[in-house]
């Protein structure tokens, strides 16, 4: 199966107004076959945003990209001009966002911004066209009574029925991939599973990347997961793999601080500490200061991503005799 | 917020509505001048004559009539106005756009060059520009538009700079949708309110420097403005006369107040509709 997206060894760092330079994302590598769900999960801050960014280009001002490379499709997406990007943008990647109150442009209408989005790749639509490819849209996210509702303005919709809308825009081309970037975290839960099933469902044979700190939504959704900490990747495997061994002690602590059934009436496990913002990340492993099995070694050298079978790895010493 | 509940919100200011009203009287004032007075030339019978049936606002040291005057000089305090408005607006938004949204050297540039124009001690530029250019009502326009559009261009600026920054402009950005979209369409119609804010007191000082221009000598002598009539009341004496006609300068700066006065009115009411805290 080809991939779509595929990131090898990208590094980035962030450059302040000084010009001191911080290491961000650190050789990140992930493959995303045609058709399957990938979920990003780790705690904010850990760099899972900024790695969806990259693969739309819309990255900060501060931010440089310093090595590896991100292909779509087979494209090399740092190589592209920016009008080539806007080619790309929406027609074959597409991107859902986090907060549906502040995504969605408050002086125009749902109609005008839907239309937009499928105008851009679509130049040379006729008005009537336009306007049924629009109402088609509504229905397909199901927005009840499309005619009338395309005319609203953004604050006559609520919360649900904005993301709706911003699943709207971006299925609107039909893009080979659509990311979701805490897409459902400002729902609540009955929305949040409806709009989840919507985007699983409309995904129509495209491949879709799941950026969350929800386990449960990777659980229900995803085919793969990658657990980023602080800009390096520390596991990666299959949903069913990760889930039920996982592997590196980050992984293990963000699994035994769900609750569970059987969890009822005891403190549920925390990992100590916090994510360390980028001025403060440490050499080598960069979970080693909170890290409940750390080896002197930890660090000093960034651990070797050790295979434990092909459809799991882990960036840990204590897999390192697993590789030997 | 949608044009319909803007009006409907607007309509509950008071003020707001005078201000409307009275620009829009001034406004159809000048549009209907040829409609509403004869054009004021030559000489008239009666000589600085107080109100009367004949002429309602008097006459002047010619004998022409002040109330047809003024009429003709509303239609070039629109004019100017309008032709300062434009000015300004043509070059002060885009600017202020690409300034706000092209944060770097580019924004940075773009921003100097604002506050090096904002720092141009205005009316003293105009008359040099002014004398230069030539006193016709249009080169008059131009110069005052020219010379206003720092205000707006930094006032677009800012409101720019905070609009650019928020999600549903990142959205555009993903969806493919070009530069000038953004900046034109997304953005310009989320500014839409300070910008016209700043539209209406450019028309208002317009008329100031106008009348000032004018009364100075430096407008247009062919063409009946309100500071050309204080010019002419100011020139021949009439100020300091007894007993005076007052009819004569007064009516002149009435008008400019109340010109003036509307539309700071008008620009505020427009901000405080558009301000939910204050709507």
């Amino acid at each position: 199966m080809p991939d779509i997206l595929r990131f090898d060894n990208f590094r980035l760092d962030l450059q302040d107004d000084e010009g001191r330079r911080y290491n961000l994302l650190d050789d990140i590598s992930f493959t995303l076959p045609e058709g399957k769900a990938l979920g990003i999960v780790g705690e904010s801050g850990c760099g899972k945003s900024i790695t969806s960014l990259a693969v739309m280009r819309l990255l900060p001002a501060a931010a440089r990209v310093t090595g590896g490379s991100v292909s779509l499709k087979g494209m090399d997406l740092m190589s592209k001009t920016p009008k080539e990007m806007g080619d790309i943008r929406g027609r074959d990647v597409a991107m859902v966002f986090q907060d549906p109150m502040t995504c969605l442009n408050p002086v125009l209408t749902i109609g005008l911004q839907i239309g937009e989005a499928i105008r851009r790749h679509n130049p040379q639509m006729a008005e009537p066209e336009l306007k049924a490819a629009t109402l088609e849209l509504l229905h397909k996210v199901g927005i009840p009574n499309p005619e009338k509702r395309m005319k609203n303005y953004p604050h006559q919709f609520s919360g649900g029925m904005r993301q709706r809308t911003m699943i709207a825009m971006a299925i609107a081309c039909s893009p080979a991939l659509l990311i979701a970037d805490e897409a459902t975290t400002a729902l609540d839960v009955t929305i949040q599973a409806q709009v989840l099933d919507l985007m699983v469902r409309l995904k129509e044979g495209g491949s879709l990347m799941f950026i969350t700190h929800n386990l449960g939504i990777v659980a229900e959704v995803c085919d793969e997961v990658t657990v980023m900490y602080a800009g390096q990747i520390v596991e990666a495997g299959t949903v069913e793999e990760v889930f039920l061994h996982p592997a590196h002690p980050y992984t293990k602590g963000l699994l035994l601080a769900l609750p569970t059934l059987r969890s009822k009436g005891n403190t549920l496990y925390n990992i100590p500490g916090v994510v360390p913002t980028v001025r403060n990340f440490t050499p080598g492993c960069r979970y080693a200061p909170r890290c409940d099995y750390k080896l002197p070694v930890c660090s000093e050298r960034k651990p070797a991503r050790c295979v434990l079978n092909d459809r799991h790895h882990a960036a840990c010493y204590l897999y390192e005799e697993v590789m030997a | 917020m949608n044009q319909k509940t803007f009006f409907q919100a607007f309509r509950r200011n008071k003020l707001g509505m005078a201000g409307l009203v009275i620009v829009l009287l001034i406004i159809a004032i000048g549009l209907a001048a040829p409609l509403l007075a004869k054009y004021p030339k030559g000489y008239g019978r009666n000589i600085e004559a107080p109100p009367s049936q004949a002429n309602w606002m008097g006459t002047d040291n010619l004998g022409l009539d002040v109330m047809s005057e003024i009429v003709w000089g509303a239609r070039t305090s629109v004019y100017v106005s309008a032709m300062a408005v434009l000015c300004a607006a043509a070059i002060g938004v885009p600017l202020g756009l690409v300034s706000g949204y092209f944060k770097g050297r580019v924004g940075g540039f773009i921003d100097s060059v604002i506050e090096i124009f904002m720092t141009m001690p205005m009316m003293p530029l105009m008359i040099v520009i002014a004398a230069i250019a030539g006193s016709s009502v249009t080169n008059v326009g131009i110069v005052i538009g020219i010379l206003s559009w720092p205000s707006l261009a930094r006032v677009t600026r800012n409101a720019t700079l905070r609009t650019s920054e928020m999600p549903f402009i990142e959205v555009s950005r993903s969806l493919g949708v070009s530069k000038p979209k953004i900046l034109f369409k997304h953005i310009l119609l989320n500014i839409i309110g300070p910008v016209m804010v700043n539209l209406t007191l450019v028309m208002a000082t317009a008329v100031l420097s106008e009348s000032g221009l004018s009364f100075l000598g430096l407008g247009d002598p062919n063409t009946w403005s309100w500071g050309l009539i204080l010019k002419k009341a100011w020139d021949s004496g009439a100020l300091l006369k007894t007993p005076n006609p007052v009819w004569w300068w007064l009516w002149p700066s009435v008008a400019i107040t109340l010109y003036v006065v509307s539309f700071n009115i008008l620009g505020n009411a427009i901000n405080d509709t558009l301000n939910p805290k204050t709507r």
